[in-house]
Parts: structure tokens; sequence; C-alpha cells
């Protein structure tokens, strides 16, 4: 008994021992970079890098507060916060809405669906934003039909906040339709013709049975498109105005087009407290439904 | 309380008739099994009658009001489904209360009406619980009051038993019985369990790729089956093939007097015995004889498989009888049946004798 499980603990430390090597000591090390920690693991970045607070009284929150200060800086926060909450809301209406329909329908139609909502998973980013850009951009698709059907003024949504909004819906639409269908198709057809059989509607079903029962697979698709389009870079860089940037390209624009590293890494921490705060609220409600279905 | 209607009701998959010109009355406050085996249409009537389906063809009407055509939310019908299809994301009582809800009653009502059928139900103390933190037969009792609070005209149990053990199964079907009688609610309930249907109905409508074989009172179900497959599948039965001629039975190697209203002989008869219907005797030479085969505990009687020149038949006698190695036996009644269709019986003892060109003795 007590060798097997030394055989379990070596086969577990091997993967953790190089997790903590290659990204927990590296993590550590710029977390402590932010507070102003320059010397040891961090004295050849800072030996090379601008504009640095340096702790000399114990850790420091300088650089943040300096970025707060930047108007620019603080208009990029709330941009990506604006985004982001805006693609959420907008792929998790467009998966919702596609699942339901695949679930529901056995037509040709929904046949073709089930098979072209995958399709944006096979297409690179950086592909499908130059091809989003040309298709919304002024001169564009969009726009060359709009003045067709006599509207010369019909919004131009490439290089603003609002084309990344599309680009982030159409590279998380794949993978976000794929599990609401899936959790969708878990639902019994008895539960809903229970529902049905006691006067209700479609609307209802879908609102007070199907949406509270496809909740772990609406929890990972918030916590995994919020967290993935906070720490998103090819389709703002390529399809975002200028400014205000998205935190992705305004830390790569930091770390190297202004050598401000430190900066960057607080840009950094900042994304991973907001992503910490997604995944919080995922083991949150992944621990009520478990209790929910009697598991704990 | 309510008369349930289906007049000519067809029903079809693609190219496969499963419902054929299906007739079946239910009276108010009646229950009403519908019993068959798989792939028989049991289930696919019951769905229709609930809205689920639409039928092809045909008529369904709940007090004369025709609802053929209508959703199920616009009949009144309430259906508790075989996996108790509760909604795992409400406790018991926001189970209960949806429908309620959804009919826009006051908040008092609504609690008035779920604490009535909790009550009923003896469940009122898990009410804030969920459906994963119930027993089978807890939740199964939570979706019927969950149809019972809707107070519909008619109640639909489609195989609402199937998945509890034999002991609590035997509880909830009770209780289901009581509930049916104390609200004298009409219902329709659909089981492949005969036992389930003969002991909680009114009437059974046996079912049979798509028609009713026979609809009738348990009683007459057991005593007179009026078809080849009635007589199957409802209970035990030792069925033999032969022929109706002199007034007499017979087949090859064996005779039975049996005294026969038709004239000319006919062919190709079968008959059907129950094993209850098989009294064992001391043997002696104007009764055939049986080898005991074997003997199956059955509880409160016991089986006994016997090997005849008729075949091999099943006996049920009392727990005492003695063991021996071989008897004679004669039948106390006797089914008849011509082309499927049960064509004479009779109550009085049906005496067998030895056929005089080759006896029948094992």
């Amino acid at each position: 008994m007590v060798k097997r499980r030394s055989i379990g603990f070596w086969m577990a430390a091997l993967p953790i021992a190089f997790l903590l090597a290659f990204v927990g000591l590296p993590t550590v090390e710029s977390f402590l970079y932010t507070l102003g920690y320059t010397g040891g693991p961090n004295a050849v970045v800072s030996a090379m890098a601008q504009n640095q607070v340096v702790a000399h009284h114990g850790p420091t929150l300088g650089v943040y507060t300096e970025l707060f200060k930047m108007s620019p800086f603080r208009s990029d926060f709330i941009s990506t916060l604006w985004v982001t909450i805006l693609s959420v809301i907008l792929l998790l209406v467009a998966s919702w809405v596609i699942a339901l329909y695949l679930r529901f329908s056995n037509g040709l139609l929904a046949r073709i669906a089930s098979t072209l909502y995958l399709i944006p998973m096979f297409i690179p980013s950086v592909i499908a934003s130059y091809a989003l850009v040309t298709f919304w951009n002024a001169g564009g698709f969009v726009d060359a039909l709009a003045k067709h059907l006599g509207d010369p003024n019909f919004p131009s949504f490439g290089y603003t906040l609002f084309g990344v909004v599309i680009g982030n819906v159409w590279t998380g639409l794949p993978f976000s339709v794929l599990m609401l269908a899936s959790g969708l198709r878990n639902v019994p057809d008895s539960l809903i013709e229970a529902a049905r059989d006691v006067g209700a509607r479609a609307w209802t079903v879908s609102l007070k049975i199907l949406l509270p029962m496809n909740t772990l697979p609406l929890v990972i698709v918030t916590t995994f498109s919020c967290i993935g389009v906070l720490g998103a870079y090819t389709v703002p860089y390529l399809m975002g105005p200028t400014a205000p940037q998205l935190l992705g390209v305004a830390m790569a624009n930091f770390f190297s087009a202004y050598n401000e590293p430190q900066q960057a890494e607080a840009m950094a921490v900042m994304v991973f407290i907001l992503a910490s705060v997604v995944g919080t609220w995922y083991v949150m409600a992944n621990l009520k439904l478990d209790r929910r279905s009697g598991r704990i | 309380m309510a008369e349930l209607t289906l007049r000519k009701v067809g029903k079809g998959f693609g190219d496969k008739s499963v419902i054929e010109g299906l007739d079946l009355h239910v009276a108010s406050g009646e229950m009403v099994c519908l019993l068959g085996p798989s792939g028989s249409g049991k289930t696919t009537t019951l769905r229709m009658i609930g809205g689920f389906i639409l039928p092809d063809a045909g008529y369904i009407g709940i007090d004369n009001v025709d609802v053929t055509h209508a959703m199920p939310d616009k009949r009144a019908t309430a259906m508790v489904f075989q996996q108790y299809a509760l909604w795992p994301n409400m406790t018991v009582f926001q189970n209960i209360a949806f429908g309620l809800k959804l009919r826009r009653l006051s908040k008092r009502e609504i609690c008035q009406r779920v604490a009535e059928i909790l009550d009923l139900v003896d469940l009122q103390a898990y009410e804030k619980s969920y459906p994963a933190q119930l027993s089978g037969g807890q939740q199964q009792r939570v979706a019927l009051a969950r149809a019972l609070v809707l107070r519909p005209k008619v109640l639909l149990l489609d195989e609402p038993l199937s998945n509890l053990d034999a002991q609590l199964r035997h509880k909830v079907r009770d209780e289901i019985r009581e509930i049916q009688q104390q609200f004298r609610i009409t219902t329709v309930f659909v089981t492949h369990d005969q036992d389930e249907a003969l002991s909680v109905s009114d009437r059974v409508a046996v079912l049979s790729n798509g028609r009713i074989e026979q609809f009738d009172t348990p009683d007459n179900l057991y005593r007179y089956p009026k078809t080849e497959f009635v007589a199957n599948f409802i209970g035990s039965v030792n069925m033999f093939e032969g022929r109706l001629a002199n007034n007499r039975i017979e087949g090859s190697g064996w005779s039975i007097p049996h005294p026969s209203p038709y004239s000319q002989p006919l062919h190709d008869v079968k008959i059907a015995v129950r094993p209850e219907d098989i009294e064992l005797r001391h043997p002696s030479s104007s009764l055939p004889t049986a080898a005991i085969k074997r003997r199956i505990p059955r509880g409160h009687y016991a089986e006994l498989i016997l090997e005849t020149a008729m075949g091999e038949m099943r006996a049920f006698v009392p727990n005492e009888y003695p063991a021996s190695e071989t008897t004679g036996f004669s039948f106390r009644r006797v089914l008849v049946y011509k082309n499927g269709q049960l064509i004479d019986t009779d109550g009085s003892q049906v005496d067998v004798a030895r056929n005089t060109s080759g006896g029948m003795g094992s």
C-alpha cells in the first residue's frame, strides 16, 4: 500500500516540478518585479528596461498607480472590460440560439448548420481576422452592399472595438456551440415534454428548464470565453483600433515597442486578477451544482 | 371526472404503421390499463392521448371535446413519465408549483395547493429537497403530485413503476390506486407488467401490433381470453394443438372428451389450460399419466413441470402436495381456439381419457 502510494507521488511529482520550474517560478518572479523588486532573477530584465519603479523600503504598488494615472491606459482597461463583457454576452446568445436549433431540428438545414458552426475552428484567427476586416471595413462587402442599397452612411466595423467583438464571437463560436449543444443533448425529452404538459411554451421551456439545466456548460463557456477574450492578442491587434487598445495588444507594445516590461507585467497581473475572479465564480458555481445534484 | 374516447385512431412512423383503427372508451372515473409487449403501440397510444404525438387518423375526445390535434398544454390531461421527469434544477415545491405558476395563480393559492398535494403523497418534509436527494419511490410520488396538482380531467401514467424495485413497486401501485379512487380521476396507465395491470385497473386493454386484442375486466381477461394472444400473454397457460371431432379434442396420440357445439369436425384447433386448472390425481387406468420432471417453489404454492404425451405442461399445486415420480391428471376447464379466436369454453370438469389407439401416458 505504502509502495503504491509512493509510486503515485513520484508520478505526480515530475509534472508538478516541471510546472513549478517553468511556469510557477517566472510567475512569482514577474509578480515581484511589478512590486519593484528589480534584483535577483529580475536583474537582467531590469538592466535594460525603462521607466521602472524600484522598491527601496519594501514592496511598492507604484507601477500600478502610475499606470492608472495614465488616461490612455484607463481607456484601454475599460475598453478591455467592455469588449469582454459584450463579446461573452453576444457569444452566449448566438451559441444558445444555434444550440437550441440543433437540439430541436432534424431537417437538412439543421444538419448543414451542425457542420457549418465548426468551420471557424479550422480557420486560423489571423486569416479570419483579415477576412472579417475586409468584410466589415469601409469599402468592404457590407459597406459596398449598403451603398448599393442607398445607405452611404452605414457604419464600418473594421478597426473598431465592435469589430473586435465580432472577431471574438467568430473565434469563440465553435467551442461554445459545441459545449451548449452537447449540454442540451443531455436533457432528456421527457423533461421538456413534462414542461409542455404543465403548460409551458417554448420560451418558458428554454428559460426555466433548459437554461438552468445547462448551467455547467454555460459557466464553462462564460469562464473560458472571458479568460480568452481578456488575454486575446491576434483578433484585437488585427481588427481593433489604434486607440484604445485592448490589454493584450497594450501589453505587447509596452513589453517590446516601449521597452517597459514592468508595466507590461503589471497589466498581466491585472488580467490574471480579472481571470481569477471569473475562475472563482466557476469553482463556486460548480460546487453549487454538485450540492444540488447530491454529489457533495 | 371525464370520459375519454378514441375512435379509429391511426398512427404510423415512416412506412411503418404503429396503431391501426384503434377504438377505446374510458368511462368517467375509470382506471384503464394499456397492456402489451414492447412495440405493441401502448406508449404511442398514451402519447397521442397526451398530445405529444398527433394521430394520422381518427378522433380523440375528452368529455366530447375534440382534442385530436391539440397541443399538450391545450388539453385537460397530465402525464406521469416513466423516468419521473422531475426538473433537477427545481426543489420538490418548485416542481409541483411550476404548472400553477404558469396558470398565474396567486402565491397564496399556489402554496395552499402544493401543501395539500404534498400532504396527500406524504412528502411534506421534502418540499425543499432537490430530486437528486430523494429515493426512487419519493421521486415517483412527486411526479404524481405534480400531475395531480393541476387537477386534470384525465391522468396518464407511462410505466410509472418500471424503475422501482419489486417491493416498492407494490407499495406505490397501491398508493396510486388509492389516490385514483379518492379523486375518481379518469386514468390511463401503460405497463408491460400484467400483474400490475390486473391488480390496479378497472379494465385492461391488451394491445398487440397496434390493435386492441381485448378490452375487458381483469377477471374476464384471465378467465375468458378472447384470443390466443391474450391467453398466452395474461397469466400462464398450457397450449396444445389438436382437432374437434365427435365431441372430443384429439391430438397426435391423445384425445379429450369435450362436448362440442359444432356438428362438423374442426381441424387445427388449439386448447389452452391454465396451470391451476390441471387437477392431479392418483394414477389409475382411467386417467392419463404424467411424469413429474421438476418442482419449482413459488412461495405459497409450487409449480410442477409435467412430461405428458401432449408435451410439457405446467401445473400449480399446494406446497404440501406429496412428492412422487408419476401422477394421473385431468382438466377442470379448457379454452378452445380456432384461428387464434376463442370458440369454445366451459366451466365444468373436462375429463381426459386414454386414446384407444395409442394412449397418452408417458
